[in-house]
């Protein structure tokens, strides 16, 4: 089922109308490249909001978690299709 | 002026926000369970696992059996809340009376807002049409339109995944009730359609033509609700965001490990006491009443409430009222679900500080505002140590507190 992963990983986003979208993400060396954003949700920690990205490739499901107050981006959870 | 209310609901609402998030699981049965545990309970199933007889309250292992390759994932309320709210605030910028009845239903009143059934059928195809494109595509509801909130919401109910239903007028609500049954009516379940058989009624439309008194004299007051809902009088309003409020408010937790360990139970009932407090004075209320409930593995249940003399709202004040139940109790059965909570909710006495406990309420604000500012339990009691993996953020249908 889902592997929760919370590792530190660096992405590429654009940013249009409002919206900020991750477009690439590298983790553990690798880089991979975000075919679809499907879902954004919010997650509160005390007062800090949190935006969770429920992104895919071709074959993996991912969850980025973007705390915009230590700018820092991490992948939280991997769903590996098959 | 034609009355216009317009009701939408989503559609299996958790399991399909789910298959918005993650493509690879739609057009496959899926479950949204409370717990993964064998006896977790499923509460949103996928229309695909409607199909393989998985429905809303099966259990883990059931669905298992059922069908072996089921998804079954844990609930996620942050997921659920945030496209509540972006399906609100989409809904409430076509009104200004709007009802957000639960996670996945609101009402709205288009009275004024709309001319004719026909531009409020219109302006509901925008509203699927805005849920697809600025929450998700694979998000589907079905919304009922209509002259009373009752038979609005019965549209939406038997409108097929994505459809918009219009009665506009009480002559078709006949042909409308002729293929349904008494339990396809909101507010009447199997324990109500057995009483209503018992009167003589047996279908929607023996309802519609029952006597006023008849109903009156078995159902009291509800009993004309009943009458004026399915023969299209509206006795209802939509309600106001202070109405909406519970009279209560109260938490429960299935054990995961059943006991009679009263050190256990403690924790757990000091845990979930502190959210009842937490709720109690965001709201900036008191109670004066504080109810205690256990059921155990024999299915026998226990439970005391008791009115108070003075109103509590911290959470130490309610724990020692529960706290007293438990502790007295001799626990013969292992125990397997914990209930606590509170009533008699009013706004705070200004001689609350007199002849209250102003220490701990005092206390209680400060340790609020420190876990609101950086960690909900940043701070705790020592009795709560090792309870972080228990009694976890949960979400239910009728929570509509985001």
């Amino acid at each position: 089922m889902y592997d929760q992963i919370n590792e530190p990983i660096e992405v590429v986003v654009s940013f249009k109308e409002n919206n900020i979208l991750p477009k690439y993400f590298s983790w553990r060396r690798k880089i991979y490249k975000v075919n679809q954003v499907h879902l954004v949700h919010t997650s509160k920690i005390g007062n800090q909001i949190l935006y969770h990205f429920s992104v895919t490739d071709e074959t993996n499901y991912f969850q980025l978690v973007f705390n915009p107050f230590t700018l820092t981006w991490i992948l939280k959870t991997l769903y590996s299709n098959g | 002026m034609q009355r216009i209310i317009l009701h939408l609901d989503m559609n299996s609402y958790f399991a399909s926000v789910e298959q918005q998030a993650n493509p690879f699981f739609r057009n496959k049965p899926l479950g949204v369970c409370a717990y993964l545990s064998p006896n977790g309970c499923i509460i949103a199933s996928s229309l695909e696992a409607k199909k393989v007889g998985i429905k809303t309250g099966c259990r883990v292992k059931e669905a298992k059996k059922l069908y072996p390759r089921v998804i079954l994932i844990e609930n996620d309320p942050d997921k659920y809340r945030t496209v509540t709210k972006k399906f609100f605030k989409i809904m409430g910028g076509y009104s200004g009376s709007f009802e957000p009845y639960s996670i996945d239903e609101a009402f709205l009143d288009l009275t004024g807002w709309v001319k004719s059934f026909d531009q409020a059928w219109l302006l509901a195809a925008e509203i699927h049409q805005r849920i697809s494109s600025d929450i998700g595509s694979w998000l589907r509801c079905s919304i009922g339109i209509s002259f009373t909130k009752f038979l609005a919401k019965f549209g939406s109910d038997i409108a097929d995944a994505g459809a918009t239903l219009v009665i506009p007028s009480k002559d078709i609500l006949d042909d409308l009730y002729l293929n349904h049954q008494l339990t396809d009516l909101w507010g009447i379940n199997l324990r109500l359609e057995k009483r209503l058989n018992n009167l003589g009624i047996w279908s929607i439309l023996d309802l519609k033509n029952a006597s006023v008194q008849l109903l009156l004299q078995a159902f009291g007051k509800y009993g004309y609700w009943l009458h004026a809902h399915v023969n299209g009088v509206e006795v209802d309003h939509l309600r106001s965001s202070a109405e909406l409020w519970s009279k209560s408010i109260g938490h429960s937790y299935c054990l995961p490990k059943q006991t009679t360990d009263k050190k256990y139970l403690l924790a757990i009932l000091y845990k979930l006491t502190a959210k009842v407090g937490e709720r109690l004075r965001e709201r900036n209320q008191t109670a004066m009443g504080v109810y205690i409930h256990w059921s155990c593995i024999s299915r026998l249940c226990y439970g005391k409430s008791f009115k108070l003399k003075k109103p509590v709202a911290s959470t130490d004040d309610i724990f020692t009222k529960a706290h007293q139940v438990l502790h007295q109790a001799i626990l013969k059965d292992k125990v397997k679900m914990l209930v606590v909570g509170v009533f008699n909710l009013s706004e705070p006495s200004k001689q609350l500080g007199l002849f209250g406990s102003l220490a701990n309420m005092e206390l209680a604000e400060a340790l609020d505002k420190i876990n609101h500012r950086y960690h909900s339990q940043m701070i705790y009691r020592g009795r709560m140590w090792k309870t972080e993996s228990l009694a976890k953020d949960r979400i239910g249908f009728r929570k509509v507190g985001l």
